[in-house]
């Protein structure tokens, strides 16, 4: 299955959408629905505040198929060359609260809700390739 | 995503309801900011109708934790789900929260 979004945090909802309807066909269990919500909203939302410049209109491609028991997401863009998985931020570890930063905590979800993830660029596209577990 | 307030004693409870995602933290940021800014620094949310939460619903919560510490407060959670406590576990923020079972335990905090 494929949808084609704009780079806008309205359409975020769209996404919400598909991934109902994704959950529904496949029978996927609460549990995987909703890490599932948690990869689109944490990868996405990152596409949309960081791969365009803004007033841009672009468009986010995600492909997901289920093969057996493992769903197959594949999710490119057309923004600047950006790999997430360089992107790691040390302070997840911090256990002072003063020290502890705000940001970078979607990238370390999606890493650890994920069987494989892998980064290419490719003909001008950004491509991110997620193996989840059902 | 919805807010419902009730004042306690000397702290008030925050019940929320829906998603806390890119799309509707902006409305929980912006509430908590104000309620903060009242000179109330003693909370407890209640997040047993939170349905999901992502790393942007989270940071809403560590920064107003750290708002409320600055003022010698605190910031009490009760009733997550298991997918939402899940969210907290990973992110690390579990160990900067005090976080209840229920409403009625969490309500023993601030006896």
């Amino acid at each position: 299955m494929i949808l084609t979004i704009n780079n806008s945090v309205d359409e975020l909802g769209k996404v919400q959408a598909f991934t109902a309807k994704l959950a529904y066909e496949w029978q996927l269990t609460d549990k995987i629905k909703f890490n599932l919500d948690l990869i689109f909203d944490e990868i996405v939302s990152n596409i949309i505040f960081y791969a365009y410049d803004k007033e841009e209109e672009q468009k986010i491609n995600i492909e997901i198929e289920s093969i057996e028991n493992f769903i197959f997401l594949t999710i490119s863009d057309k923004g600047k060359p950006f790999n997430p998985l360089i992107h790691t931020n040390e302070n997840i570890q911090e256990k002072n609260i003063d020290n502890r930063e705000v940001g970078g905590l979607g990238i370390h979800f999606v890493k650890q809700l994920v069987d494989s993830i892998e980064y290419k660029r490719e003909d001008e596209k950004n491509v991110l390739m997620l193996k989840i577990s059902k | 995503m919805e807010i419902k307030e009730s004042k306690e004693r000397y702290y008030k409870i925050l019940r929320l309801s829906g998603r806390l995602d890119t799309t509707t933290y902006k409305k929980f940021e912006d509430y908590i900011s104000h309620v903060l800014e009242q000179n109330n620094k003693w909370l407890l949310i209640n997040l047993a109708d939170v349905s999901f939460i992502s790393s942007s619903g989270l940071r809403v919560f560590l920064s107003a934790l750290k708002q409320a510490k600055a003022k010698k407060g605190n910031i009490v959670l009760c009733s997550l789900s298991e997918n939402v406590a899940e969210v907290f576990k990973m992110s690390g923020f579990k160990s900067f929260f005090e976080i209840f079972n229920t409403e009625d335990e969490a309500k023993k905090y601030f006896i």
